[in-house]
């Protein structure tokens, strides 16, 4: 008798053990679809998504107008308030930080960096029905930012 | 009415983080590549780390080879429970060296992640030409300037 409680208990364990594992690789697995290349509306760039560290990071790996015509250069961070990184090229930017996926098609807790302005803001993006992801930037109430539609390149 | 202070003794001191070793796998492609490396800091200093900032950032190619793959290199440090701050930057990265002094962050603050377990570093460097059979490494050098508070 003890026997075929033990066995049983045992099995139940097995079984709890292997659905939270199938779960959390299908969990992966959906977090993961944020991997690749985006191109946000402006057209001026493309972000290439990876994963760091279980978080979500997204750098622009090419720029429409990679030259600044001011300086014949190579664009800058220039307008970065840490005034010793402004050395920082824009190609190859991080400007996508931190995000975790929060389940439902929503990647959370991260920061969208708008190198035009230099302004950091919160950010949440959104993975919609036809793969595209809205990203939503804003400061303190995420109600009062301003939402752009990436589509995927790659 | 009875008042009670506390005046916390600070106390600076240097940490030192040597030898981290990066590995860039090839096939490179041109365009912004990645290497991290990662360490568990551990202070000797007793009192709650209260400020830390990068005081320098020093990457080493190994002997006889030189960073001229590289046209510039951006240094960021993050923990999986701490947001990614960058720290760093050499552009343009000067022809013929074999060890790079980057410029760092001043404002920075790292307490936080120094605080919270496993470091890494994520260093990004544009190479201007594909590198398909290519794969580089090298070291780095790393010195805090931090502050505990007992």
């Amino acid at each position: 008798m003890m026997k075929s409680i033990f066995l049983t208990f045992s099995l139940a364990i097995l079984t709890v053990g292997v659905a939270f594992g199938q779960d959390k690789k299908a969990d992966q697995k959906e977090a993961d679809r944020l991997i690749g290349v985006w191109a946000p509306s402006n057209g001026r760039a493309l972000v290439k998504v990876q994963n760091i560290a279980g978080k979500y990071y997204g750098r622009i790996v090419k720029l429409k107008e990679p030259i600044d015509p001011e300086t014949g250069e190579p664009k800058l961070d220039k307008n970065n308030p840490d005034e010793s990184l402004r050395d920082t090229p824009l190609l190859g930017y991080r400007m996508l930080k931190d995000f975790v996926y929060a389940g439902d098609d929503e990647w959370t807790e991260g920061t969208i960096y708008d190198p035009l302005s230099g302004s950091l803001y919160s950010c949440t993006i959104k993975m919609k029905k036809d793969g595209s992801l809205d990203i939503r930037g804003y400061i303190g109430v995420k109600a009062l930012g301003r939402t752009d539609v990436w589509t995927r390149v790659k | 009415m009875v008042l009670l202070s506390s005046c916390g003794q600070e106390t600076d001191s240097k940490y030192p983080v040597n030898d981290q070793s990066f590995v860039m796998e090839g096939p490179l492609f041109q365009g912004p590549n990645t290497a991290q490396a990662s360490f568990t800091p551990a202070m000797n200093a007793e009192g709650e780390l209260t400020s830390a900032t990068l005081a320098s950032a020093v990457l080493k190619a190994p002997e006889g080879q030189n960073f001229d793959a590289f046209s510039d290199v951006v240094l960021q440090l993050v923990t999986s429970s701490s947001d990614m701050i960058q720290v760093g930057v050499l552009n343009p990265v000067p022809k013929g060296q074999s060890s790079l002094t980057l410029q760092v962050s001043n404002e920075a603050d790292l307490s936080e992640l120094l605080s919270s377990g496993e470091c890494v570093w994520v260093i990004d460097a544009n190479i201007p030409v594909d590198m398909m059979d290519t794969t580089i490494t090298f070291s780095g050098d790393f010195m805090f300037d931090v502050t505990h508070t007992k």
